[in-house]
Order: structure tokens, then C-alpha cells, then sequence
């Protein structure tokens, strides 16, 4: 249990020293921090609050409920992230992250089955927060990519096409682009992802939960594989349904920003 | 195959590219399109079913090339762009793209094959690894043309083909499309040059 006394004191000091040292040293950001914790303080304590009630009354269907509304702001986050400014363009991200974090949540929950654990609010709701994340950050650069190749780069589409390629064919240059551009990004947030910030943390709070080391490494390792497996499938399936909001009935882009 | 346009009529936010366009293209015909660029490009894509006529209508053998149709009629007929901004992609690479098509499907890729009907268009076998912004713009188009007319095809939609070409360049599309007419092969060329002009049987001015 967290002495909640301490925990207060320490975060003060921690808040303390960053001021003094910028009052040393002359930099006056003072109300740009305050600003930024202001907004932290607001966004933990919405999400700290739902995840207590979660925990509190440990409901599946609620639980679906919230992963449900976590999606579709992710969805909206992708959707900003890559500057689509078209609201078409929530649907393909909608379906892709659906389908991507769906499977790689649910295969994740197997995990803990043996216990029915897996099925509880306290396994389930991080899981997916995880994957929520992770996904959307990789999905928004893969989509930016791919609508980027469709306004500006077409001609290689249109050249495929008036040679006998399907829209599908047609379409497989962006894709494979759009694909590529995710696994790097998947293999960049996977490598960031054991650095010392995010990753120790995890672990941190996992040990502290009463895992053992081993328990947290493995478990840790096999979200940061998810979060790629989730991210790459979201990638495939977005771009499949993209196609159907991005080109009109003659195969050609459609005026849509 | 027969290719027609009857009465076609196309146009863009209230501007008609062209109007009450009627013409036919028979195995062996090289029918040359002149007028301006836009409208040359907007009639070679209502030939593809990629654009809407306003009026009008175009037909491969008495059927209507449609948004719907024009996937299937598509397999019967090449485009050659005018615009070659393939982002960096290789010959190769462009060819290969064009052998893993469905509709290429009884063709097997070979280098030494597609080397050698670049050579035909006096493109040197080693732009094979070259990307089509490396090369010079003439042979870039050359080699695009070459890759357009590798595969048996009913109909060559060539737009401006010769945009960049000098006159020994303007020569060898000539002959080029010579050939492909001895061999009946039918073509639409959107084009304002003279040496193309010569060799094409009908005109039709938009």
C-alpha cells in the first residue's frame, strides 16, 4: 500500500525543484508547466476515476463498454495525429483498431485464463489500454503515409490501372508502403518501448503488484509484441476499408482532404 | 476488337473538355487525337471507364465502357501516361509490377525479355535498375512505352507520347507505333506531333 502522505510530499518536491532550478536559471515557464499539470491533474483524474468505478464494480460488460469508448477516441486521435480533415476518414481507423487490438487483446487475455483473472477488470482494462495506446500512434503514421501516396503520388496508381490492374492491385504500391511505414514504426516504439521510461515503469508496477520478475518480464515482452501485432494489423485493415471512402465508383481519388 | 466513341461529350465543372466526339478504332488504326492536353487525357480515361462522359457514350465490340465494365474491358487495352512520377520506382520494379497482375498472368517475368524490348526503343538494358526520375526524361518515357506494349493488348492509349522526345526519339515512337499496327493492334494517340501525325490513319480534333 502507498503511503499517501509521502507519496504527497514527494510529488511536491519533485514539482518544487524543477521551479527553483528554473528560477536559477532564468527561464520563465513557470505558468506553461502549471498549465501542463493543470491538464495532466484533469486527464488522471477522469481516467483514474472511471478505472476505480471499473474496479469497483468489476462488470465485463462495462468494462467492453469503456474499451468501446477508449476505441472510438483513438480512432478521433489517429484521425488528428495524421491530419485527415475529413470525418471518413474515423471509419477506417475505427475498424482497423478494432480488429487489431481485439485480437491481440483477446489473445492476451488467454494469458491469465487459467485463473479467470483474465476476465476481470484488473487485467483486462490495462491490456487494452496498452494496446490503445500503442496502436493508434503507428496507425496514424502508416495512414498519413498511404493518403499522402493517394493525393500526391497517384500516378503510378492510375498508370496500373489503365494497364489492367484491379483497384486492389492497383492500390497493393500504397498498401505495401503504407504496411512498411507501420512495421517501422511498430520495430521503433518495440525497441522504445524497453527503454528506460516506459518499460522500467511497467515492470515497476507489475513487481509491485506481486509478480514475480520473471511473471513481469514475460508479460511485458508479450505486450510489446502485441502492441506491434496490433498496430500492423490495424495498419491492413484500415487501409482495406479506407479504399471504399477514397476512391469513387470510377476508381478515381476522391476530392476529400 | 472495335473501339468507338459516339457522340461523347465530356466535362469539367462546367467546362466542356470536348462535345459530340464520334470515331472508331479498328485492329490496325491509329487514330491520333489532337487538341488541348486536358482534353486529350479526359478522353483516353472515358476509353479506360476512369471518367464519365456527360453525353454520349464509348464501346469496345457494341458494349458500353462504364465505371462498371471498365475493370473488365481494361484488361484488353494499355495506357501509356504522360506523366511518369513513379516515386523512385525502377524499371524493374515497374515491370515487375505490371507481370504479377492477374491479367498478365500467361506472361513470366524475364529480365533478358523485357532488356531486350527496351532495346527496340534504344533503351540501354542497364536503366533495368534505374528509377524513372534517375533517367533522362526522354528514355524514362521510352522505357514506359516499352513497358506498356510488352503484353498483347487489343488497344494502346498512348498520351503524348513523344513530349520529350527529340526527333530521333520522335522516330523510334513512330516506328514503334508502325509496328504495333502491322501487328493489329489498334491505337488512340493523344498527340500534336507531326512525325506521330504521319504515321496515323485518322484524326479527330477535339
Amino acid at each position: 500500500m502507498v503511503n499517501l502522505w509521502i507519496a504527497l510530499t514527494l510529488g511536491v518536491i519533485f514539482i518544487i525543484i524543477p521551479i527553483v532550478v528554473m528560477g536559477m536559471a532564468g527561464v520563465n515557464m513557470v505558468g506553461k508547466m502549471m498549465k501542463g499539470l493543470f491538464s495532466m491533474a484533469l486527464r488522471v483524474g477522469i481516467i483514474g476515476s472511471i478505472v476505480y468505478w471499473l474496479v469497483q464494480w468489476d462488470s465485463i460488460a462495462l468494462d467492453i463498454v469503456f474499451v468501446i469508448i477508449m476505441l472510438f477516441y483513438s480512432a478521433i486521435e489517429v484521425k488528428v495525429k495524421a491530419r485527415l480533415r475529413s470525418t471518413s476518414y474515423v471509419l477506417p481507423a475505427i475498424a482497423g483498431l478494432f480488429v487489431g487490438t481485439m485480437l491481440t487483446g483477446v489473445g492476451m487475455s488467454l494469458v491469465n485464463i487459467t485463473s479467470l483473472g483474465a476476465l476481470s477488470a484488473r487485467f483486462l482494462l490495462p491490456v487494452f489500454a496498452i494496446l490503445l495506446t500503442g496502436t493508434p500512434d503507428v496507425l496514424a503514421r502508416a495512414l498519413s503515409m498511404y493518403y499522402a501516396g493517394l493525393r500526391h503520388h497517384n500516378q503510378f496508381y492510375y498508370y496500373m490501372l489503365g494497364n489492367g490492374a484491379t483497384h486492389h492491385e492497383a492500390l497493393g504500391y500504397l498498401t505495401r508502403r503504407a504496411v512498411q511505414q507501420a512495421v517501422t514504426r511498430g520495430i521503433s516504439a518495440m525497441v522504445g518501448g524497453t527503454s528506460v521510461g516506459a518499460g522500467a515503469v511497467m515492470m515497476w508496477a507489475m513487481i509491485m503488484g506481486g509478480m514475480t520478475v520473471v511473471d513481469a518480464v514475460v508479460l511485458f515482452v508479450l505486450l510489446l509484441f502485441g502492441v506491434f501485432c496490433s498496430s500492423i494489423v490495424a495498419t491492413v485493415v484500415a487501409v482495406k476499408v479506407a479504399r471504399r471512402y477514397s476512391l469513387d465508383a470510377y476508381g478515381r481519388m476522391k476530392n476529400t482532404k | 476488337m472495335i473501339f468507338e466513341f459516339k457522340n461523347a461529350t465530356a466535362v469539367k465543372g462546367g467546362e466542356t473538355l470536348f462535345s459530340d466526339v464520334s470515331f472508331v478504332a479498328q485492329p490496325g488504326d491509329a487514330v491520333a487525337v489532337t487538341g488541348n492536353t486536358e482534353s486529350r487525357k479526359a478522353l483516353q480515361l472515358a476509353m479506360l471507364g476512369m471518367r464519365p462522359l456527360k453525353s454520349g457514350w464509348v464501346s469496345i465490340d457494341g458494349e458500353p465502357v462504364t465505371a462498371t465494365t471498365g475493370t473488365y474491358f481494361r484488361q484488353f487495352i494499355a495506357y501509356q501516361p504522360d506523366s511518369l512520377d513513379f516515386e523512385g520506382l525502377t524499371v524493374q520494379e515497374v515491370a515487375k509490377s505490371q507481370f504479377a497482375l492477374k491479367v498478365n498472368a500467361d506472361y513470366a517475368y524475364s529480365a533478358k525479355a523485357v532488356a531486350a524490348e527496351l532495346m527496340r526503343l534504344g533503351v540501354a538494358d542497364d536503366c533495368m535498375q534505374k528509377g524513372f526520375d534517375e533517367m533522362e526524361e526522354a528514355v524514362a518515357q521510352r522505357a514506359s512505352l516499352t513497358l506498356v506494349g510488352m503484353f498483347e493488348r487489343q488497344l494502346l492509349l498512348l498520351d503524348n507520347p513523344t513530349s520529350r522526345q527529340d526527333e530521333v526519339g520522335c522516330r523510334l515512337v513512330a516506328d514503334y507505333i508502325m509496328q504495333k499496327r502491322s501487328e493489329g493492334v489498334a491505337l488512340i494517340v493523344a498527340t500534336g506531333d507531326q512525325t506521330l501525325l504521319a504515321v496515323c490513319n485518322k484524326r479527330v480534333n477535339l
